[in-house]
C-alpha cells in the first residue's frame, strides 16, 4: 500500500484523539467518583442505580417515621407509668380514710389531695409530642378533655389512633385509645346512687364515666360527712390500675416492633446503600491503573508522532 | 535522409516534456495539504516514431516524448464506498451529539435531578401523614411540589429549545445542499467547456468531488458520470448528482449544467410550527412538491428530522424511531399525567382541616402535560386546605396512601394510571432513562465503528490519491536529471552542427 504524509497524520491525530477522549473519560470518572457519570455509562446499571437511590431515600422517611414513633410511644409509656402513681395513691387514701380513724376534717384534707391527683391526672390526659396531644388520637390537636372541668364538656379526642407510614403501605399504631383509657369505669352518677355492676360504658360523655370520674366520686365520698364506705371506689381504682397496666403491656409489644421495624430498616439502607455503591461509583484503584496506562499509551503516541511526521526526503536532498 | 534539425526538435520536446513533468511534481508539492486534491500524474508518451527508408528496408527512429496528458490518480470505487460510509458515519455521529445532549438535559444520576426531586415529594406526604396539624410539614410538602413542576417545565422547556436548534440546523443544511448543488451545476458547466476544448481540467474535477464528499455528510449522494454522446471525437462527460434513498431513481439534485433545489422548509402555526420534512423546491423534473426519501439511517439531515419529531406541544401518537425528542415529551407527559392524576383522586377523597373533602392537588388541565403542571393556587393560599385524612384531616391516611405510590399502585387498588406501564412512576422513570442510555450506547458504539471505516476509506483514498513528498521529491530528482540531459543533447547537437558549419569544406 501507497503511504502518504497525509495518511500518517491522519492516522496519527485519530490515535491521539481517541486516546485522549479515554482519558476524558477516566478522569471524569476520578474526578466525580462515579463510575455512571451518563446513562449510557450502563443503561442496566443506571436503572438499578436509580431505583436503589429512590429506596434509599424513602427508607430513611421511613426510618426517621419510625424514630419518632418509637420517642411517641416512650412519651405514652412514660405518662401512662406516672398515671398509675397518682392511681396507686388515691386507692392509699381510700384505704387509709375507709380505716374509720380519721375525722371528717382529716377526711376533707383526704378529699382535696385527692382532687389534685384528679387535676394531675388531667394534665396527663393531655400529655403532648410536640404540638399533638398523644390521648386525641387522629384529632390530636384537640386537647382531652377539652377545659378544665369534666363533667361540663363532651370529649373532643378521636377514637381513631394516630399511625405513623413506617413502610410503603405499612403503618403502626403510634399512640393509644385515649377514650379507651379514660372513658372505661362504673358508671358514676350525679345523685350518687350506684349501679350494681361494673359496667364499661363507652360513650364518650366525660359527665359520667370514666377514670376522673373515679376520682371525683372518691372525693365526694371522703368529702361526705356521713363518711360513707369507701370500698366500691377502692375496687374501682385498683381495677384502673389493672386497666392502665393492660395498656402498657400492649403498649410495650408495640415498643418492641417498632425496635425491630427499626432495625430491620436500618440494616436495609445499609444493604442498599452498598448496593448503590457497587453499581453507581467508581473502584479509584482500577480506576487510576487504567488513567496511568492511558496517559502512558497517549504519551507513547504523542513522542512517535513528533518523529514520524517530522522528516521526509526533503531533509535530506542538498 | 533525414533533416539535420530533427535531433533539435526532439531536444526541444524532451526539455519541454520534462519541464511539465517537474512543475506537475511542483504543484502536487504545493498542493500536498488542500482538501480534496488529487495527485496528478504527468502521462509521457514516445512520439510517433518516422521511418526512413534505408538500404532497401524501413528504419523506425524514435522522435522523442510527448505529453500525452496530465491525469488525476483516483478511483471511483473508493470515492463512492468512502461517500457512503461517511453518509452513515454522520448520521450516527450527529445522533450520538443530540442523544448526548439529553442525557446532560436529564442530569442523571446527579443529585439534582428528576428522580430526586420526585422521592423528595413522595417524602413530603409520608412526613405530612405524620404531622397533618402541622403548617411547617404542609409548606414543605407544597414547596418539593412546585419544585416537581419546577423540573418538569424546564426538561420540556429543554426539549422544546433541542427542537428549535434542530430545525435551525434543517434550514441550514437544505441552504448547504441548495448552494452545492449551484456550485456543481457551475462547475459541470467549466469541466464541460474544457472538455470539449479537448482540455484535461483536473483542478475543477477536484473541487466537484469535494463538494460530492461535503454534500455526503448532510445526505445519501450518488453520482452517475456518462460519456456525452454529442461529442464522438473526444471524451466530454455528462454528471449527474442525485441525493436520498437509492431506491427512488428520480431524486436528481444535479443533472449535467442544470441544477434543481429543495424547498425552504414552511413554518406554518401560530408557534412557528412543525415541519418534519425536507421537500422539492417546485421546478423539480420529477418530483416537484413532494418530500425528499432519504433512505435508511443515512446523513446528518436525516438524523436530525427523526431526533426531532414533530410538534412541540405533541402528546402522543409517534414513535421513538422516527420522532425521538417527541417521544420523550410524550413520557414526560406521560408522567406528569400520572402523578397529577393519581394524586388528584387520592387528595379528592380526603378530609382537610374544616372537614371538607380535598380539592384538585394538581390544577386538572385538560390534558396535563409536564408543560402545563401546576399546582392549585387555592392551596399555596392556605395549606390547610391540603386533604390528608381519609376519616378526620388528623388521621394523614391519605397522605399516607399518596406517599405510598412511590412504590406501586397497592393505593389504587392495584391499576397503574393509564400510559404509566411499570411498577412505579420511579421504574417507569427509571426505565425510560436506561433505554435513552441504551439509545446513546448504540449511536455511540455505530458512530465509531463506521468512523473507523470512514478513516479505512480515507486511507485507501489518499492512498491511490494523496501526495507523498518523498515520492514528489523523487519525481523531482528523476526529472531534473533527464531535463539536464536533454539539455546536453540540445549542447551536443550545437557542437555538431558547428562542425557541419563550421567545419566542413573549409580545407587549409
Amino acid at each position: 500500500m501507497r503511504v502518504t504524509n497525509n495518511m500518517l497524520s491522519n492516522n496519527l491525530l485519530r490515535n491521539l484523539q481517541s486516546a485522549q477522549g479515554r482519558m476524558d473519560k477516566l478522569q471524569d470518572q476520578l474526578s466525580s467518583g462515579r463510575r455512571i457519570t451518563r446513562p449510557s455509562d450502563d443503561p442496566v446499571g443506571i436503572e438499578n442505580a436509580l431505583r436503589y437511590k429512590s429506596s434509599i431515600s424513602h427508607v430513611e422517611q421511613w426510618k426517621t417515621n419510625t424514630k419518632e414513633g418509637i420517642s411517641y410511644l416512650d412519651t405514652v409509656d412514660d405518662t401512662l407509668g406516672e398515671m398509675t402513681k397518682l392511681i396507686q395513691r388515691a386507692k392509699e387514701l381510700g384505704l387509709q380514710a375507709a380505716n374509720g380513724t380519721y375525722s371528717v376534717e382529716d377526711r376533707e384534707k383526704m378529699a382535696i389531695e385527692v382532687d389534685q391527683i384528679k387535676e394531675q391526672m388531667m394534665q396527663f390526659a393531655n400529655t403532648r409530642v410536640g404540638t399533638k396531644y398523644v390521648f386525641g388520637g387522629t384529632a390530636n390537636v384537640e386537647p382531652y378533655p377539652p377545659g378544665s372541668t369534666p363533667g361540663t364538656t363532651p370529649w373532643a379526642g378521636s377514637n381513631d389512633i394516630m399511625k405513623f407510614q413506617v413502610g410503603s403501605n405499612l403503618s403502626v399504631d403510634v399512640s393509644v385509645n385515649g377514650r379507651d383509657l379514660f372513658g372505661v369505669g362504673r358508671e358514676y352518677m350525679p345523685d350518687a346512687s350506684i349501679p350494681p355492676n361494673y359496667t364499661y360504658t363507652n360513650t364518650g360523655d366525660m359527665t359520667k364515666i370514666g377514670m376522673l370520674g373515679i376520682l371525683d366520686k372518691l372525693s365526694a365520698d371522703l368529702k361526705d360527712p356521713s363518711m360513707p364506705k369507701l370500698d366500691l371506689s377502692i375496687t374501682d381504682l385498683e381495677k384502673q390500675a389493672d386497666h392502665i397496666v393492660d395498656f402498657r403491656a400492649e403498649l410495650g409489644a408495640r415498643q418492641n416492633r417498632m425496635d425491630s421495624i427499626y432495625s430491620q430498616l436500618d440494616s436495609t439502607s445499609a444493604n442498599m446503600s452498598n448496593s448503590l455503591a457497587n453499581v453507581l461509583y467508581a473502584d479509584i484503584a482500577a480506576t487510576l491503573v487504567d488513567f496511568k496506562t492511558t496517559e502512558n499509551v497517549y504519551q507513547a503516541a504523542l513522542s512517535t508522532g513528533a518523529k514520524i511526521i517530522q522528516p521526509s526526503l526533503v531533509d535530506f536532498m542538498r | 535522409m533525414r533533416s539535420t534539425f530533427s535531433g533539435l526538435e526532439l531536444a526541444r520536446r524532451a526539455l519541454e516534456s520534462q519541464q511539465t513533468a517537474l512543475d506537475t511534481t511542483g504543484h502536487n508539492i504545493a498542493n500536498a495539504n488542500s482538501k480534496g486534491y488529487t495527485r496528478q500524474v504527468v502521462n509521457l508518451q514516445a512520439t510517433i516514431p518516422s521511418s526512413i527508408p534505408s538500404m532497401g528496408h524501413n528504419l523506425t527512429v524514435g522522435t522523442g516524448v510527448t505529453v500525452q496528458g496530465i491525469e488525476r490518480a483516483r478511483d471511483i470505487f473508493v470515492d463512492r464506498q468512502y461517500r457512503w460510509e461517511n453518509t452513515k458515519q454522520s448520521y450516527w455521529s450527529a445522533r450520538q451529539n443530540n442523544l448526548n445532549q439529553v442525557e446532560e438535559l436529564l442530569n442523571e444520576p446527579d443529585d439534582n435531578s428528576f428522580s430526586n426531586d420526585l422521592d423528595k415529594f413522595w417524602n413530603a406526604w409520608s412526613e405530612l401523614s405524620k404531622n397533618p396539624e402541622n403548617l411547617g410539614s404542609r409548606s414543605v410538602l407544597l414547596e418539593r411540589a412546585a419544585t416537581l413542576a419546577d423540573t418538569f417545565h424546564h426538561i420540556d422547556q429543554q426539549i422544546t429549545e433541542m427542537q428549535k436548534g434542530l430545525d435551525s440546523s434543517v434550514r441550514v443544511q437544505i441552504d448547504q445542499i441548495n448552494v452545492a448543488a449551484q456550485q456543481i451545476q457551475e462547475l459541470n458547466f467549466q469541466i464541460k467547456r474544457s472538455e470539449v476544448a479537448g482540455d484535461n481540467p483536473n483542478d475543477l474535477r477536484d473541487k466537484r468531488d469535494t463538494l460530492v464528499d461535503e454534500l455526503s455528510q448532510l445526505v445519501n449522494v450518488r453520482v452517475v458520470e456518462s460519456r456525452d454522446a454529442t461529442f464522438k471525437d473526444r471524451e466530454v462527460n455528462i454528471f449527474k448528482v442525485y441525493i436520498g434513498d437509492d431506491k427512488t431513481v428520480n431524486n436528481i439534485l444535479v443533472d449535467d449544467t442544470t441544477a434543481y433545489q429543495l424547498a425552504e422548509p414552511v413554518m406554518t402555526g401560530a408557534d412557528g410550527l412543525p415541519f418534519a420534512e425536507v421537500r422539492w423546491a417546485a421546478g423539480h423534473p420529477y418530483l416537484a412538491g413532494n418530500t425528499v426519501s432519504l433512505g435508511d439511517k443515512m446523513g446528518k439531515l436525516q438524523s436530525d428530522l427523526l431526533l426531532r419529531g414533530s410538534g412541540y406541544d405533541l402528546v402522543g401518537g409517534e414513535d421513538k424511531e422516527n420522532a425521538y425528542l417527541s417521544d420523550l415529551r410524550k413520557k414526560y407527559n406521560d408522567l406528569a399525567a400520572g402523578i397529577a392524576e393519581t394524586v388528584n383522586s387520592l387528595h379528592a377523597g380526603g378530609i382537610d382541616r374544616a372537614g371538607n373533602t380535598g380539592e384538585v392537588f394538581f390544577d386538572d388541565g385538560v390534558p396535563i402535560t409536564a408543560a402545563n403542571i401546576s399546582i392549585n393556587a387555592n392551596l399555596i393560599n392556605d395549606p390547610w386546605l391540603i386533604a390528608t385524612g381519609s376519616v378526620t384531616y388528623g388521621d394523614g391516611e391519605v397522605a399516607q396512601k399518596i406517599s405510598s405510590l412511590s412504590s406501586g399502585w397497592t393505593a389504587l387498588g392495584g391499576t397503574p394510571p393509564a400510559a404509566i406501564s411499570a411498577a412505579s412512576f420511579g421504574d417507569f422513570y427509571g426505565s425510560s432513562i436506561s433505554e435513552l442510555g441504551v439509545d446513546v450506547q448504540q449511536a455511540t458504539r455505530m458512530a465509531e465503528g463506521q468512523a473507523v471505516l470512514v478513516n479505512h476509506m480515507f486511507n485507501q483514498r489518499e492512498s491511490l490519491s494523496g501526495v507523498s513528498l518523498d515520492e514528489e521529491m523523487t519525481n523531482l530528482v528523476r526529472f531534473q536529471k533527464s531535463y539536464s540531459a536533454a539539455a546536453r543533447i540540445v549542447t551536443m547537437l550545437d557542437d555538431m552542427l558547428n562542425t557541419i558549419v563550421n567545419g566542413m569544406g573549409i580545407t587549409r
